[in-house]
């Protein structure tokens, strides 16, 4: 394999060393490994935390994948778990399900894809690939990922709650979240449900303020924006877009709290439940779905921008070329992020919103796909004329694309309100969605795992079980989201379809897709399993540069310590994406020049370095 | 035991993982000569084409399979316009599907990696990305002309003759509403509510009728506070002096719903009266006697209710939509129609049915999916067709049951039904308490301006309302409107 020659003349040494030493004294267990405020600790922390609650968000979708597929199968072998969930004959009670599918969405979009691809990522990989010892604040950091685990023990308490967890749909639109007597899980369950997500905001807020100033601020030298890896590009803008779409959910859910618990009637009027007509008077539900989704549109871009960035990364790396077009992925990524503030009401085409409001919306939703194309084609042709070596992230990068490519067309489909009439609520939005989001995003995390583990780790993940679990997964994620676009007409969140002569005669394909869903369930504790192995046994690292790529992070030690790099940190002569030029296969992003002739260094000349 | 079963399992695939993989890991370092790439790389990239080759067969192979399962025929006339907009997106993102995923994977497979191979540094091409810029834009505002003049011709006015019908969604079930002769809803308020008068139709009688009904309620409440002090007596007497644990228990279960309800009590009491207050107040003779209202109270007389909804073919209908509880979704699959049931937003979709539902068992019967005989049914499936009405936004637990019915009738049908029916007012009359004949007057005084009497003044202008429109209204409000 290509073999970066990683020269660090000794000269480099620098006078602060000893300095640093210090911090690699003796560490306790606890802040080396529970409070650190090491951004690799840390991301180490997003990413297994994210891979448990994706194990569970998995698992609850198997219990609602077999209450699709084999409604009549007898659970009660559950019943020590499950509890009063089942009824007398095994079965999945419908509030059970709402919880299910509501507790699934909201993992896997905001604690899985959100917290466990951009919080890994952005952590492990801003200063690593921009040369800066720590993210801006370490503390700061450190308490993002509590206030996301904290977030997740309240969730998970949800569970345990009398009257169930929270089952209003991950939209947790009112008035059915807002009125405990409309639905069970709108109880003490939704008041957690929406703790949780404040402390979760919390938690992305103080992320991406640290994200956005490191970029900023935290360059090594000779860093200019338009060196920056596309990774980078891609983190900043995420959390750019978390920082400015999230306060507009939080602000929803004090709000609904308010509306829960206080009398007021922000999302509620003229409401007769329980036989009773309620006083509130003047508010609108539909509000709360406008700011729902001014979060929430930008949220799928929170959660599928790191992974594009990622696949970027990971495609150039492995085909031995620069990603094509690096300024036009650049400027997509940033239109991507401008339109995803301007198309929320796309989720709302049937609200009874203004006709013509709808067309600005159907407008600037069609623009978006603009951009999304660009990449598309940027991306294949990154692979044209290209040496592609299919390590397993690699083979994830591709898949991403492919998967990229079906879900962005449908969204050309849903994205045309007067056909989303047609399509809005239905499988069809499920299915383009896991295939665009979840399934997309999920390749994007893992071809980043595959590729950064040996960062990570020191070791490699075992090269076949990745092929064997990339295989089993792509071809899972197709037969599982590829025939739901067929069941256009078939209403989503409904326990069973059979109430309905128009949609109850998908039963074998259903039975199919949860086998196959099971089956692709399966395949994710292989990956679990190779993750968790490969940190012990793993074969070991043993040069610097296993990929030959030319980004910073691999001009560390294999087990790089707390400020990443023992000696100075590295400067940047050049752009990340320097394959084959001057007959050479790479030329790392640290190396001058031919004829560079190093200006006097100032004596602090690298604030930096005082800071750690 | 099981438990330990299912323990003991998961332990041996976990061990046997374990040893797979640590052999995976010594033959791949053994293994690992210069060789190795290119030897992955032949194997990913046959993997490669042949998922391209299958999944586009499978791709092909999907539209025809489920042709059946797709609904053959839009029944109304935008459901058609529908339909061509679906063909157009379709077609066109079909092609880019296509030919997108056969570059992308055979790229992957013929670039794969050979060791002596030279990878091109390639870094843009400016024509080539302006012009796969300017594509999608001029395809995608194709698509945009087309899609909005689409939906404007949908979310455009009615015109003056369309039929108005009103369907309203509650847990966990549709019931509907037609203006009878006159063509016109009458005035409906949540407050109104009642078993009798499920939607709340606003009539003085319906008025009336509610405010006794608040007026029972309150004294009923009031009683049972007043009874409540002796038997949580009794049931604590229970606990602390009987014996025996099997009354114990039942009296302690007893005594704590006991107790809440006693909590609960006083705030029940404050809401009912403020609802019945809300009534009086808005419901004031100026108001139902005002130029905007009255015309609507009385259109509500002949407003009928019936258990399903029929429809004049090719004609132009608007239905209006509202919801009691929470959010449903008014969604009738073969028609393309689908809007939200907003709780005080009443929302609006037009349509025009062109198929009755005689006429679409006609189509049906060629369908394969339509021919099949149901399990336990004797006919085949499409002589039993008929429009279906279901919820398409999450309500709760019984979202998947809200099914309502559309019949699809000729033009003589539909007036041969509608001849049929009868107005809700007129079946409910009977049943409906009326003001005058009982002591209501005083029930209002006694558990609904409680802290009117005596000392009103103290209490400033809000308790002068109060006196005002509890002193003279409720006469008015049966008398204002002759029937
Ligand atoms: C080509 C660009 C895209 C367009 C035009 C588009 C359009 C739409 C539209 C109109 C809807 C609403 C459908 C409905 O509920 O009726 C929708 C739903 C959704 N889209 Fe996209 N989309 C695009 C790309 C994406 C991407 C890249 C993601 C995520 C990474 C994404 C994630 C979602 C999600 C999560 C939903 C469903 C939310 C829910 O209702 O639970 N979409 N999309
Ligand atoms: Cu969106
Ligand atoms: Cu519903």
């Amino acid at each position: 394999m290509a073999n970066a020659a990683i020269s660090k003349p000794a000269s480099h040494v620098h006078a602060e060393d000893h300095h640093h030493e210090e911090h690699h004294h003796e560490q306790g267990f606890i802040s080396k490994y529970i409070f650190s405020t090491d951004h690799k600790t840390i991301a180490k922390q997003f990413l297994i935390t994210g891979i448990i609650w994706a194990i569970l968000g998995g698992a609850l979708s198997v219990l609602f994948r077999i209450q699709l597929g084999y409604p009549d199968a007898d659970l009660t072998w559950m019943k020590p778990i499950l509890g009063r969930w089942l009824d007398e004959g095994g079965h999945i009670l419908p509030e059970f399900y709402n919880a299910l599918i509501t507790m699934h969405g909201t993992i896997l979009v905001f604690f899985v894809l959100t917290a466990g691809l951009s919080g890994t990522f952005s952590n492990l990989l801003i200063p690593l690939q921009l040369g800066a010892r720590d993210m801006a604040s370490g503390f700061i950091n450190m308490l993002s990922y509590w206030f996301f685990f904290l977030s997740g023990a309240v969730m998970l308490a949800s569970f345990f709650v009398p009257t169930g967890a929270a089952s209003g749909g991950w939209t947790m639109y009112p008035p059915l979240s807002a009125l405990a007597q409309s639905n069970e899980g709108s109880g003490f369950g939704t008041d957690l449900w929406i703790t949780s997500i404040a402390l979760f905001i919390v938690s992305v807020l103080l992320g991406g303020l640290n994200y956005v100033t490191t970029v900023i601020n935290l360059r090594t030298k000779g860093m200019s924006i338009f060196r920056m890896p596309l990774t980078i590009w891609a983190f900043l803008f995420t959390a750019i877009i978390a920082l400015l779409s999230f306060p507009a959910l939080l602000a929803a859910g004090v709000l609904l709290l308010f509306d829960r618990g206080m009398g007021t009637s922000f999302f509620l009027s003229e409401i007769y439940t329980g036989g009773e007509a309620l006083a509130n008077a003047g508010g609108s539900p539909i509000l709360y779905q406008h700011l729902f989704w001014f979060l929430g549109h930008p949220e799928v871009y929170i959660i599928i921008l790191p992974a594009m960035g990622i696949v970027s990364e990971v495609l150039s790396v492995n085909s031995r070329k620069p990603v094509f077009g690096y300024k036009a992925m650049i400027y997509s990524i940033f239109a991507i992020t401008v339109l995803s503030f301007l198309v929320w009401a796309h989720h709302m085409f049937v609200t009874g919103l203004n006709p013509f409001l709808g067309s600005i919306f159907v407008i600037f939703t069609l623009l978006i796909a603009i951009p999304s194309a660009i990449k598309v084609f940027n991306w294949i042709v990154t692979l044209y004329k290209g040496n592609i070596r299919f390590t397993p992230a690699m083979l994830f990068a591709i898949g991403f694309v492919a998967l990229f490519i079906v879900g962005g067309l449908t969204g050309i489909f849903l994205g045309n309100s007067a056909l989303d009439i047609d399509l809005h609520d239905t499988y069809f939005v499920v299915a383009h969605f896991h295939l665009v989001m979840g399934v997309a995003a999920f390749f994007g995390t893992f071809a980043g795992v595959y590729h950064w583990f040996p960062k990570m780790y020191g070791r490699y993940l075992n090269r076949t079980l990745g092929y064997i679990h990339f295989w089993i997964t792509i071809v899972a994620a197709y037969l599982i989201f590829f025939p739901m676009h067929f069941m256009i007409g078939l209403p989503r969140r409904y326990p069973s379809h059979e109430n309905f002569q128009f949609a109850d005669m998908f039963g074998e394909l259903n039975s199919f897709i949860s086998l196959v869903a099971i089956i692709s369930f399966a395949a994710q504790l292989l990956f679990v399993f190779n993750f968790f192995y490969s940190i012990f046994r793993g074969r070991k690292v043993r040069e610097l540069n296993p990929w030959g790529a030319t980004t910073l992070e691999w001009t560390t030690p294999i087990h790089p310590q707390h400020g990443n790099w023992p000696g100075e940190i590295p400067h940047v002569h050049r752009w990340p994406y320097d394959y084959g030029v001057n007959g050479r296969e790479f030329i790392p992003q640290d190396e001058p020049e031919p004829g560079f002739v190093p200006e006097p260094e100032p004596v602090h000349r690298d604030p930096q370095n005082d800071q750690v | 035991m099981t438990g330990f079963l299912i323990f003991l399992i998961i332990a041996l695939i976990v061990v046997v993982m374990f040893q797979v993989t640590k052999t995976l890991d010594m033959v791949s370092e053994l293994r690992a000569d210069e060789k190795e790439e290119e030897r992955h790389a032949v194997t990913q990239g046959r993997l490669m084409i042949a998922f391209l080759v299958l999944g586009l067969v499978g791709f092909f192979w999907t539209f025809g399979a489920y042709q059946s399962k797709l609904f053959p025929q839009s029944a109304s006339v935008h459901g058609e316009l529908l339909k061509n907009l679906f063909f157009w997106t379709l077609l066109i993102t079909g092609v880019v599907f296509v030919i997108t995923n056969i570059l992308l994977f055979v790229f992957a497979y013929q670039y794969r990696w050979k060791n002596n191979r030279k990878a091109e540094h390639i870094s843009h091409n400016n024509t080539l990305e302006f012009i796969w810029t300017a594509i999608p834009a001029l395809v995608l505002t194709f698509l945009v002309v087309l899609g909005l003049r689409a939906w404007y011709q949908i979310t455009g006015e009615e015109s003056e003759d369309a039929l108005v019908f009103e369907v309203t969604g509650q847990q966990f079930f549709w019931s509907s509403r037609y203006p009878g002769p006159d063509g016109v809803l009458g005035l409906r308020d949540y407050n109104l509510i009642s078993a009798e008068n499920p939607l709340g139709i606003a009539t003085p009688e319906f008025i009336d009728h509610k405010r006794v009904d608040l007026l029972i309620r309150l004294r009923d409440l009031k009683q049972r506070e007043a009874a409540l002090p002796e038997l949580i007596a009794a049931a604590q007497d229970i606990i602390d002096h009987n014996p025996n644990p099997y009354p114990v228990d039942s009296a302690k279960v007893t005594l704590k719903a006991l107790l809440k309800e006693q909590k609960e009590l006083p705030g029940l009491q404050n809401r009912t009266r403020a609802h019945y207050k809300r009534i009086v107040e808005k419901f004031t003779p100026e108001y139902l006697a005002s130029a905007e209202v009255a015309p609507l109270i009385k259109a509500g007389y002949d407003d009928f209710m019936p258990s399903e909804l029929h429809l004049p073919v090719d004609r132009e209908v608007v239905a209006r939509i509202t919801a009691l509880d929470v959010l449903h979704d008014f969604y009738i699959p073969y028609m393309s129609v689908k809007m939200d049931a907003v709780p005080g937003i009443p929302t609006r979709f037009k349509f025009t049915p062109t198929i009755t539902t005689e006429e679409m068992r006609e189509i049906l019967k060629d369908n394969p999916e339509w021919q099949r005989i149901d399990e336990g049914a004797t006919e085949p499936r499409w002589k039993n067709f008929i429009y279906e009405v279901a919820c398409a936004e999450l309500c709760g637990k019984g979202h998947n049951s809200m099914r309502y019915l559309l019949d699809v009738d000729t033009e003589e049908e539909y007036s041969a039904w509608l001849g049929q029916q009868t107005a809700f007012f007129d079946l409910q009359k009977e049943s409906l308490v009326k003001w005058e004949n009982a002591e209501y007057a005083e029930f209002e005084k006694a558990y609904v301006f409680i802290d009117a009497g005596g000392h009103g003044d103290d209490h400033g202008g809000d308790n002068h309302d109060n006196d005002h429109s509890g002193e003279e209204q409720h006469s008015a409000a049966s008398a204002s409107i002759a029937h």
